[in-house]
């Protein structure tokens, strides 16, 4: 093997003129071959040397190198092992730069990009070989491709645990595999669309994504280990439609980040940690449908979620949370918290006493604990019929119903035991047939809420063992006030729309003029 | 590059073919479960962890 350096101003690789048998030397060389190592160096200046064809070397150094390399649309083919590339910082790209790795045996190789600008990245496509492939931190990559550009496969080894900046698409081969590291992967491009397709390898490592501007989708689902973090600091992480498995989920900043779901789904598989955390929604938007969901299997510890706050969040940005396994607890944030959908079916643990403003529908596993306590539980849809399944649990926390235009129906008896229910905006519709509960029914605000039964013209009870319940601006119907407490509607700012036993509304002005003319034929004396 | 999207069980993948794969149907359904069958077995049986130094 010879190894041949650069010099003597801008020309093609393929020129006669420009290589040297040392670095800055005099006596003149072939361009490299198949059989050669090429260096471009500090000797090679700025020059801009010009890939004119499709070369294959053995190896490619420009340390030092502060000129341009055209690639055009050409490529550069490394066929040996051992540090097969080594980048600069100081040098350039232009054109469509790729280089192919195609050494087939078992011999470890490196590729040392270096940690080059977006603008200055080179694609890689590792097509064969079956030895490790380190990839020298720090190092930045456009497309990092493992297979051979026709099938699924092509690399077969097992990629090393360094962080590393990708810029392109990604690429996994079917037959290679990744050793488990904490150094992230982090896809970083600015522009553009860039796909990851994970070809079924678990890589077993964080992945940040991370590129203002830039769009980050799936092309195959996405698995990494269960202590780790999957990270959207800036731009678009679109499932496009697949599942997305990662031990931690994390989104707490104030940058303009999209979560596009399509009809794909996050899977949290850590068992004992803060599972989920968007605290920050300022700047956060997601697409199509989310489905978050948290399968344990955890039998201890607690999983928190940390979904954005009410004061950083809109409805229009709650996510919806699937608790589908798991005996431990979940927390939920003794802060404000906003959730769409929020639904433990398949859970077995407890729930402790939290925050939440569920937009969306609210379902209560039959095997779990519900924590009881003092932090609320607001329902705040303002849109559509959203449902409530307690699953004959006891609330045991108090609850507000706060959203215009919201519509509440309740698939089943809501029993909140000694808490209040407050009505602040919105429609209740208690399930028919069937007697909630409540340590006090309150009504606050002069909007008009309705207080309803699942089923128009068969009555929804609902019970309190004492005290005064006084309501205001309530429109009730199809309901039965029972169970000890005196239900007083008889502000004129109630309405009594039919079919209801047990409240006192004010008589209304027909009625009234009808008992004072009653009244009057009792008092007035009689004329025989 | 042939791409074929599926969904198993709520878990949605796909299989990225070689043009001329020459696969049977049966072949492609059993690719198919077994990507299924692998993540189900993760997230069910998570492995343990084994970590490398964090790098800066």
């Amino acid at each position: 093997m010879a190894t041949k350096y650069w010099v003597g101003g801008n020309g093609n690789w393929s020129s006669l003129t420009n290589w040297r048998t040392t670095s800055g030397g005099a006596v003149v060389t072939t361009a490299p071959g198949s059989a050669d190592a090429a260096v471009l160096d500090v000797n090679s200046s700025t020059d801009v040397v010009t890939v004119d064809s499709n070369i294959t070397i053995q190896t490619l150094t420009c340390t030092g190198f502060t000129g341009t390399l055209a690639f055009g649309t050409n490529t550069i083919s490394l066929n040996s092992t051992g540090t097969i590339f080594t980048g600069a910082t100081t040098m350039s790209v232009s054109g469509t730069p790729q280089i192919i790795c195609t050494n087939s045996s078992a011999t470890a190789r490196t590729l040392a990009p270096n940690a080059v600008t977006e603008a200055n990245s080179i694609s890689f496509r590792i097509i064969a070989g079956t030895g490790t492939l380190s990839l020298s931190s720090p190092a930045s990559y456009r497309d990092l491709d493992f297979t051979d550009g026709t099938n699924p496969t092509g690399y077969a080894g097992a990629i090393g645990t360094t962080p590393v900046t990708i810029y392109g698409d990604f690429k996994a081969s079917t037959g290679m595999s990744a050793t488990a590291t904490a150094n992230p992967f982090t896809f970083a491009a600015t522009s553009g669309t860039k796909t990851i397709n994970t070809a079924g390898v678990t890589f077993d490592r964080p992945f940040t994504f991370d590129g203002v501007g830039g769009t980050f989708q799936l092309a195959s689902a996405l698995t990494s280990g269960t202590a780790r973090t999957c990270t959207l600091t800036n731009g678009t992480l679109d499932l496009n439609s697949k599942t997305l498995t990662t031990g931690v989920f994390s989104s707490n900043n104030s940058n303009t980040r999209v979560l596009a779901f399509g009809t794909g789904k996050i899977v949290l598989t850590n068992n004992s940690a803060t599972v989920w955390t968007n605290s920050t929604g300022t700047g956060f938007t997601y697409t199509g449908t989310s489905r978050i969901e948290a399968p344990g299997p955890a039998t201890t510890g607690t999983r928190v979620f940390n979904p954005s706050t009410t004061a950083t969040s809109t409805e229009a940005a709650a996510l919806n949370f699937y608790i589908t396994g798991g005996s431990d607890t979940i927390n939920f944030s003794a802060s404000s918290r906003r959730v769409n959908n929020l639904d433990f079916t398949g859970f077995t643990g407890t729930f402790t006493n939290s925050q939440p403003f569920v937009h969306g529908n609210y379902t209560i596993s039959t095997g779990m604990t519900v924590g009881a306590g003092t932090n609320f539980t607001t329902f705040a849809s303002t849109s559509g019929i959203k449902t409530i399944t307690t699953n004959a649990q006891t609330l045991d926390f108090p609850i507000t119903f706060n959203g215009v235009g919201g519509t509440w129906t309740c698939t089943d008896a809501l029993n909140i035991d000694g808490n209040t229910l407050t009505m602040t905006n919105g429609t209740l519709q208690l399930a028919a047939g069937t007697t909630s509960t409540v340590g006090m029914f309150a009504t606050t605000g002069t909007n008009q809420k309705y207080l309803q039964s699942s089923t128009a013209g068969t009555q929804a009870t609902i019970s309190d063992a004492s005290g005064i319940i006084t309501v205001n601006y309530l429109t009730i119907q199809d309901s039965n006030a029972t169970g000890g407490a005196s239900w007083d509607a008889n502000a004129s700012t109630n309405v009594d729309a039919g079919n209801n036993t047990g409240w006192f509304f004010a008589p209304t002005p027909s009625v009234a003029n009808e008992i004072e003319i009653r009244l009057r034929s009792f008092t007035q004396p009689r004329r025989f | 590059m042939i791409k074929i999207d599926f969904t198993i069980n709520g878990f949605s993948d796909a299989l990225h073919l070689a043009d001329d794969h020459g696969l049977t149907d049966a072949e492609i359904e059993a690719m198919k479960q077994a990507r299924y069958d692998k993540w189900d077995n993760f997230v069910k049986n998570p492995p343990p962890v084994v970590d490398e130094p964090i790098q800066e």
